[in-house]
């Protein structure tokens, strides 16, 4: 079983009476069978168009310019709307952002959790439903005998948040894509899913793309870490490496920006300015407009990924030559 | 009355009915909030955070106890009453798209916050409009755009101003930054601690990340199961938990490890979280809890001091 995944040059931008929005602008990664990679970056940075895009899920005024997502022997980006259904949900599991999309609201939560078993066949309802019953205990659902018949109104936000997990699961797909699957949840439970999630990848191979903000969450289940802003990856590097040698002003930034429960009174560090919706193609670095760094050249020039040490990456015209982990 | 707090929540609960059984959501909490000051809400996924909450600016009524807001009894007030108490009690949500009107514009849904609480004329509200996008920092061109096309943090802040249109005097913000990524995260925090200054307001601020409850509040409450089980300063409840639970929520940080061979292990809680539904008896913690004695399944510990201001229920504390 592979649920290894190769993502090549993808560009995704929206139609939008204004003008054109270039969200994902020539995003490249590769995740290993049975790897965990997390994906961090500002918001807006096209994380979740990324995702949604592999899965066919864009929105309607979204459109796929350019790329390849292979899996197995298969480009998802070409997948016909049928084939990739019977990937979606199966093949791959996914848990997505927005609380309110991932589950439907007039469906009992149990029938939710079987849905994918019974829709792709894999087993009849007896069986779903003991496996599903299963599940929910297994995210942390007190009581899933009773919890099985309620509807996702009646639950918080961090157990609607279990609930779509149990659903990813439901079919033991072979990648997991999962966009902030701990952010409404706290920290104790957050360690629960994370480490259900983490023996899963182990006992089955699973492989797991996950998207977070939190670089706790991040740095302590992840194997590998790409950062992403205005639409491209500015770093990719393994855990020890991002810890130790972070070498993008963006990512520097973020790990300075962090909260810790220790800082009451001093004062926050936050990275100025905002993200900018691009309205066009790249022409320099995108983050060019808050980076304290930037020069002329960051303006006019894309900067391309350079090799810094073994699976550590970064795109920036102004990487010192010490910041190289080899040299 | 001149020590009135703005706030005082007296042994409040609320209960649902779910399929026949009763779940108990909320169940006898007190505190009370001054103005200018901000109350943390911190605890498991599900221990009622959001419901006490929405039960102290009556967007659900409690089952028991009494929510006084300004000195009245919010219970009693009429509804014409309830709607001018309203325009001084607000809600910020965690997703800040759901609980925006998809088909008005971002300064329509500012100015309505202000029709619904018949405020200023119609060129006084739309001036107001102008002064909060600016306030939150956003840019009066984002008065003609539709929500779903603003960034999660624009989002935020818009909802941020239409709270804060009609000049509330407290806010429950339920997880306003939990869906925003991290430099966006400390922006919204700097926002509504210089709001806070500004317009002297009072928060209750529910998250899950510690490190912002411990940032921004004064008193820090900690719910497990419907209950409270601590509270007290921030600086105190942080530096020395006193309940067990509390000590477990801290330890579950996950902090950036020095080194991939240096991260944590993945071990939360014990045990299974107990079902809402039929509450243990005795200490609600005792099953999961690494301290349990015989009497803790017996006997409920009552809230009681364990320094000045610093209150724990459990047996031990202290
Ligand atoms: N409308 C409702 N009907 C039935 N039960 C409800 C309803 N709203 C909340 N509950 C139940 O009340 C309990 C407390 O829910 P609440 O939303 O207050 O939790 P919370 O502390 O905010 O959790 P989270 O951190 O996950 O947001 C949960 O067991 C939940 O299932
Ligand atoms: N449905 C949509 N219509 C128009 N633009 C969109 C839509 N969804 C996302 N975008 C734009 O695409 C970019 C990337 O968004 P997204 O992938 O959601 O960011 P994030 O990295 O925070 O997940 C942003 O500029 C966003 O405004
Ligand atoms: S390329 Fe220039 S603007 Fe971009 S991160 Fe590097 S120094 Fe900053
Ligand atoms: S009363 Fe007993 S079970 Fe409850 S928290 Fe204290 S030691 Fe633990
Ligand atoms: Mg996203
Ligand atoms: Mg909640």
């Amino acid at each position: 079983m592979s649920g290894a995944l190769q993502v090549k040059n993808l560009h995704v931008r929206f139609r939008r009476p204004e003008g054109v929005i270039h969200a994902v602008n020539g995003v490249s990664f590769e995740v290993a069978s049975g790897e965990w990679l997390g994906i961090l970056g500002e918001s807006g940075s096209g994380k979740s168009v990324t995702m949604l895009a592999l899965l066919g899920l864009q929105s309607e005024s979204a459109f796929v310019a350019q790329g390849e997502a292979l899996f197995g022997d298969r480009d998802l980006l070409k997948l016909s709307e049928r084939k990739l259904q019977s990937v979606r949900g199966r093949e791959i599991g996914m848990i997505f952002q927005s609380l309110s999309a991932g589950l439907n609201p007039y469906i009992r939560i149990g029938d939710q959790v079987m849905e994918p078993m019974l829709q792709h066949a894999l087993c009849r309802k007896p069986e779903a439903r003991r496996r599903a019953l299963a599940l929910l205990s297994e995210v942390g659902l007190a009581d899933p005998e009773t919890q099985f018949r309620r509807y996702p109104f009646e639950l918080s936000g961090g157990m609607r948040q279990r609930v779509m997990t149990a659903v990813a699961l439901a079919c033991q797909p072979q990648l997991l894509i999962a966009d902030e699957p701990t952010t409404a949840l706290d920290t104790t439970i957050a360690i629960q899913v994370l480490r259900m999630l983490r023996d899963i990848c182990e006992k089955r191979q699973m492989t797991t793309v996950m998207v977070t903000h939190d670089l706790g969450v991040a740095t302590n289940v992840c194997d590998r870490i790409i950062v992403m802003y205005g639409g491209m990856v500015m770093e990719t590097a393994d855990v020890d490496a991002f810890v130790a040698r972070a070498a993008h002003p963006y990512t520097r930034g973020l790990k300075e920006a962090l909260v810790d429960h220790r800082d009451r009174g001093r004062p926050l560090r936050p990275i100025p300015g905002a993200a900018e919706t691009l309205w066009e193609a790249p022409r320099g670095c995108p983050f060019a407009p808050r980076c304290s760094l930037a020069d002329e050249r960051c303006d006019r020039e894309i900067p391309n990924l350079i090799a810094l040490g073994e699976g550590h990456e970064a795109a920036c015209h102004r990487l010192e030559e010490g910041m190289s982990d080899v040299g | 009355m001149p020590d009135e707090p703005l706030l005082r929540v007296e042994e409040v609960s609320k209960h649902f009915k779910v399929r026949g059984r009763t779940l108990h959501a909320v169940e006898r909490v007190s505190f009370e909030l001054d103005a200018g000051q901000t109350l943390g809400l911190v605890g498991e996924s599900g221990s009622g955070k959001s419901t006490l909450g929405r039960v102290a600016l009556r967007l659900l009524e409690a089952d028991a106890g009494r929510v006084v807001f300004q000195g009245r009894d919010i219970a009693k007030l009429s509804s014409k009453e309830l709607r001018q108490e309203r325009r001084h009690m607000q809600i910020i949500f965690q997703d800040p798209l759901a609980s925006l009107n998809s088909r008005m514009t971002v300064g329509a849904a500012i100015e309505d916050a202000m029709i619904i609480q018949g405020v200023g004329t119609r060129a006084e509200r739309r001036k107001h409009v102008d002064e909060l996008l600016e306030r939150v920092g956003l840019p009066l061109s984002a008065g003609n755009a539709f929500p779903f096309e603003l960034s999660g943090g624009q989002q935020q802040r818009v909802g941020i101003a239409r709270a804060l249109a009609v000049k509330p005097k407290l806010v429950v913000c339920d997880e306003p930054i939990s869906a925003l990524d991290v430099s966006i995260q400390v922006q919204i925090i700097d926002l509504l601690k210089d709001l806070q200054k500004e317009m002297n307001l009072a928060y209750i601020f529910i998250s899950h990340n510690l490190g912002v409850v411990q940032y921004l509040s004064d008193r820090v409450m900690v719910l497990y199961l419907g209950e409270v089980v601590e509270q007290g300063t921030a600086q105190d409840l942080f530096a020395d938990p006193q309940h067990p639970y509390t000590r477990v929520l801290i330890d579950s940080i996950l902090k950036i490890p020095e080194s991939s061979a240096e991260r944590r292990p993945m071990t939360g809680l014990p045990g299974e979280m107990p079902s809402p539904f039929s509450p243990p008896v005795g200490c609600p913690f005792h099953p999961r809890c690494a301290l349990a004695q015989d009497r803790c399944s017996a006997e409920k510990p009552q809230m009681r001091a364990v320094a000045d201001g610093h209150l724990a229920a459990c047996h031990f504390a202290g």
